[in-house]
């Protein structure tokens, strides 16, 4: 029996090497399910149509490349679980994700001991490379010091806020984008009058939003996620406190818009994407997006995949598939333009600083600026 | 300073009344089959995706509404044949059935996850904006909130003649202490079980069509806190008093938003925990449950 | 009976020579995960199905355990070993102060009691942030060395199988002793138990001690092992997946919840084929629910008998020969 199986599993070795020797195999670790499943779909959506692009193209070199898509249920645990899948019995060339900042933190050293490069979209000024230096960590979106400073500076610099309030969450995300905007409000000399929190599922904001308001605010930033943005949006134009609001990166998205509905007019937010972009490399993106995916419309995270995909195509192009080649030609040589611009890996290991602030106007999030 | 002392009541009353609504669910099986069903919540978000769906086909709100509930109704229905029945001829207990439903509500939760997607999605505005209010004073009420209020009067009313004035309260009752003597006594056991299973179920996802405009039309409907809050409420009506079960959710909002208002938004939670476990040690039998000597 | 806990032996002594087979990394941290759970389940197994006490806040003690161990050997740089004593010490204590509401409380009103002894410590595990480095997560954890020999995986897996299996042993004697009968009388009626002379709330106390010390000895060798800790696996769903693997298992067997552990730990990781992401989650809850309703005993008793009868098969045979 034992010795059956033996044979019939190195079979099934020898068949795989055979069959999918051609084949390059990537990973995606994202959330698809629980309830922190909301970004995983634009994550998965987005790679797959930068692979099925690459591979109709003749793939890289003639090999075309293969996703595995795994789930971490947005939880680190879990991360750790399937990282180790996809490193060490998949055998992944490269991994895309996970999308968390503390997942991201735990399991980058597996990364490390697998010489395996990893690309996240997670967003934590934390794990930069000035920080954590692990040579086969990159980030393909802008982080939050980069993003939160310049919501605060224009919330300082244009909007005239000078006793801000700060309405924000209990993960990771909310709390490190707390972090980098009381230090940016201390650079200008300003003290964050109050700050409340919302965690992730209240939908009663009266409390926090009556001490906001008994402070004085004279403008609010936002640090949440979509839902507890929609809630606290809602709840100030109830109470009447009318300041301006300016959002981080979960404000600047549909999914807020159209659950907060006409309470979100005129709310500001930062973006890491617009998809009103007049940039031809977002249109382009936006329609292909579109076309593939019954006109569903993308969302930052889907752009950050599908650059993140050209990139590693390009660096195999280039070094083949060994680990150790490729983190040093991301890290070094490799420079591409994609949805985001141009892409090339600075001293923080990330591959962009692109960010955007813009206003809704009731139907689209009006570009004021575009920062690089 | 008083004025947002009561808008803090109001707001807090609220939303504890959509606790309370849930909490009904519980109530409604505790009363037949001294059961809990760890799924009850799973209800609320099928209610309010269902209507969704049907609403997304231009059926207008009544036929979506009555299609949705007559569905949850038929789930309901479905869950005593298919998860309690069986349980109970195999010999399984009341973990067994706590269990089962455990993993119901992570199977609902993923099937809308697979079926709908994660974002949570907007309600269509049939109950009116959710940034309409109407102010008393300087006191604001939102318009949702009204809605929500008048639709637990009626089903006070309801429960109340159903329970105190026809014979199911009776049966209720007498199936909860003793199944066989009851069936006996010549009551229908097992229409009495099914009938407050669909009742079970049909209040929670009338309560999650209700609350779809606040919670939004999303998967925290069927795994977030409200469950927890929703059997808080229940335990504080001592699990057979359906308007102690609604004064418990009101109670527990009201407590929450003080808690953020005098101590800190970010504790607000622990406090309202350990006050409802201060209260089951002091008085198990439930706080807001003045008829308990009699059932 | 005694067989049986013969056949187990074997069982895992076959299960003990696997890391020597296969020794993917993978492989290796998921059944070294699996064998955490397996000490977790086995806890309430005894909590419950001996016992008959209910909890679903088990997640609360796993976190307690796992911080406690990891604050102390990380930041106060005390050895593994006393971290992980001093993770379980803090976890019995917890567990005492919770069985005082089952002095009264039965059934459902305890296990909403549980429910918010979890949800509690899972808010002060994120709102606790200096402690606990909150949502951004614990990071840096000692991996398990002896001096300055790092063990490797294989080594974990061996040390967690005999940390098993002393738990196993010590619940057998506690089963077979005078407090272990007196449990079981307990569970099926506790007045009666009273008027025999024998404390409940003694018992109770020792049962919810003992339960919530597996649970923080379970969740400081999971710090170790995994290097780093966040809130995510300490919730209300991670608590219900515990008392699913006990009841899956089997709550009257002895191995209920080495099955149960070990069976919910793998299962979904074998549902993740490619595309199934969306999935195998659903999957699972829906095999958890057949497996309930059908064999509401548990698998274990069902493999003790496939067991016993694969040795007659064996034994008839060898007479014959």
């Amino acid at each position: 029996m034992k010795l059956g199986k033996g044979i019939f599993l190195v079979l099934v070795l020898f068949l795989s090497v055979a069959v999918f020797g051609s084949t390059i195999k990537l990973a995606l670790v994202a959330p698809f399910t629980g309830l922190g499943s909301i970004l995983g779909d634009y994550i998965k959506k987005g790679a797959l149509l930068a692979v099925d692009e690459i591979n109709a193209a003749g793939g890289i070199n003639g090999d075309t490349i293969e996703l595995a898509v795994y789930d971490d249920a947005a939880n680190p645990s879990t991360a750790a679980n399937v990282i180790r899948r996809a490193l060490f019995q998949d055998n992944a060339v490269a991994i895309f994700g996970p999308n968390m900042s503390s997942s991201v933190i735990g399991v980058h050293p597996l990364a490390q001991q697998a010489k395996t490069p990893m690309l996240v979209g997670a967003t934590s000024p934390s794990f930069r490379y000035t920080v954590i230096p692990n040579d086969y960590l990159f980030r393909l979106r802008a982080d939050d010091g980069v993003k939160v400073d310049n919501l605060v500076k224009y919330a300082v610099e244009v909007l005239g806020i000078e006793n801000p309030g700060v309405i924000y969450g209990s993960t990771d995300y909310c709390l490190a984008a707390y972090e980098v905007a009381k230090k940016k409000f201390a650079e200008y000399g300003i003290d964050i009058a109050a700050a409340e929190q919302i965690k992730e599922g209240e939908k009663d904001a009266t409390g926090q939003i009556t001490k906001l308001k008994n402070a004085g605010i004279d403008g609010l930033v936002g640090l949440t996620h979509e839902s507890e943005a929609a809630v606290s949006v809602n709840q100030m134009r109830q109470y009447q406190v009318d300041v301006p609001i300016i959002g981080f990166s979960a404000w600047g998205v549909p999914a807020f818009t159209d659950l907060a509905g006409d309470s979100a007019v005129g709310v500001y937010s930062v973006q890491g994407f617009n998809p009103i972009d007049p940039d031809p490399a977002v249109v382009e993106f936006v329609e292909k997006y579109e076309a593939k995916w019954d006109g569903e419309e993308p969302s930052d995270p889907a752009q950050a995949y599908y650059d993140g995909i050209y990139l590693i195509a390009d660096a195999i192009a280039a070094v083949g598939t060994d680990g150790a080649a490729l983190a040093e030609y991301l890290a070094d040589g490799a420079e591409i333009v994609g949805v985001q611009g141009e892409l090339k890996c600075d001293e923080h290991h990330n591959f962009t600083n692109v960010s955007l602030i813009s206003q809704f106007d009731g139907k689209d999030w009006v570009i004021i600026d575009k920062i690089f | 300073m008083l004025q947002d002392i009561l808008q803090n009541i109001i707001s807090g009353a609220s939303i504890g009344a959509t606790y309370g609504l849930v909490g009904l669910g519980v109530v409604f099986l505790w009363l037949t089959i001294s059961r809990i069903n760890f799924a009850n919540i799973s209800s609320a978000m099928l209610g309010a995706y269902l209507f969704i769906t049907f609403y997304g086909m231009n059926l207008g709100f009544f036929l979506s509404f009555v299609f949705s509930v007559a569905l949850i109704a038929l789930y309901g229905l479905g869950l005593r044949q298919f998860i309690y029945e069986p349980i109970r001829k195999r010999g399984g207990g009341r973990l067994e059935f706590v269990v089962a439903t455990l993993m119901l509500c992570t199977f609902w939760l993923n099937l809308i996850i697979v079926a709908y997607g994660a974002l949570p999605r907007p309600f269509p505005p049939v109950f009116g904006k959710s940034t309409d209010f109407v102010s008393i004073g300087s006191i604001k009420i939102s318009v949702l909130y009204l809605n929500i209020y008048f639709v637990i009067a009626i089903l006070m009313v309801l429960i109340y003649i159903l329970l105190n004035k026809t014979l199911i309260g009776k049966s209720f009752r007498a199936a909860a202490q003793n199944r066989e003597a009851a069936a006996l006594m010549g009551i229908n056991v097992k229409f009495t079980t099914s009938l407050s299973f669909m009742m079970a179920t049909c209040v929670v996802g009338i309560a999650g069509i209700l609350l779809a405009p606040i919670y939004f039309v999303s998967v925290e409907l069927g795994g977030g806190a409200i469950g927890v809050k929703g059997f808080a409420s229940a335990v504080l009506g001592g699990l057979t008093n359906p308007y102690g079960t609604i004064l418990g959710g009101v109670c527990l909002g009201v407590l929450e938003n003080f808690s953020t208002l005098y101590i800190s938004s970010t504790y607000k939670d622990v406090i309202s925990f350990s006050v409802l476990i201060l209260v089951l040690i002091i008085k198990p039998s439930g706080i807001f449950n003045w008829k308990s000597k009699r059932v | 009976m005694k067989k049986k806990i013969i056949f187990g032996l074997i069982g895992l002594a076959v299960i003990f020579l696997f890391p020597i087979i296969d020794n993917n990394t993978y492989h290796l941290y998921l059944l070294n995960r699996a064998l955490i759970h397996a000490i977790l389940a086995t806890g309430l197994v005894f909590l419950t199905g001996f016992a008959g006490q209910i909890s679903l806040g088990q997640a609360g003690f796993y976190a307690i355990g796992a911080y406690s161990s990891a604050y102390f050997s990380t930041r106060l740089g005390l050895p593994i070993f006393l971290g992980i004593i001093i993770g379980i010490g803090i976890s019995v204590l917890a567990g005492f102060l919770l069985s005082i509401p089952s002095f009264k409380l039965k059934a459902f009103f305890l296990s909403l009691v549980t429910i918010a002894f979890g949800q509690i410590i899972n808010m002060l595990v994120v709102n606790l942030q200096p402690i606990t480095g909150g949502p951004y997560g614990f990071f840096g954890i000692p991996f398990y060395h002896v001096g300055d020999y790092m063990l490797s995986f294989e080594n974990v897996f061996w040390l967690l199988g005999v940390i098993l299996l002393f738990t196993l042993y010590i619940m057998y004697k506690i089963k077979h002793s005078h407090y272990g009968r007196a449990m079981l009388a307990m569970n099926s009626d506790d007045v009666a138990t009273e008027t025999c002379g024998i404390s409940t709330k003694k018992l109770k106390i020792a049962a919810f001690g003992f339960s919530a010390g597996l649970a923080g000895l379970a969740g400081a060798l999971y710090a170790h092992l995994a290097g780093f800790l966040s809130p995510e696996p300490f919730t209300f769903f991670e608590s219900s997946n515990f008392v699913a693997m006990a009841v899956v298992g089997g709550l009257r067997d002895m191995l209920g919840g080495v099955v149960g552990g070990i069976g919910l730990t793998l299962l979904p990781e074998f549902l993740r084929f490619g595309g199934w992401e969306n999935y195998y989650l659903m999957v699972t809850s829906i095999i958890v629910i057949v497996i309930i309703i059908f064999m509401p005993k548990g698998l274990a008793p069902l493999l003790g008998n496939m067991f016993k009868k694969i040795f007659r098969v064996k034994s008839s045979n060898t007479k014959t020969l």
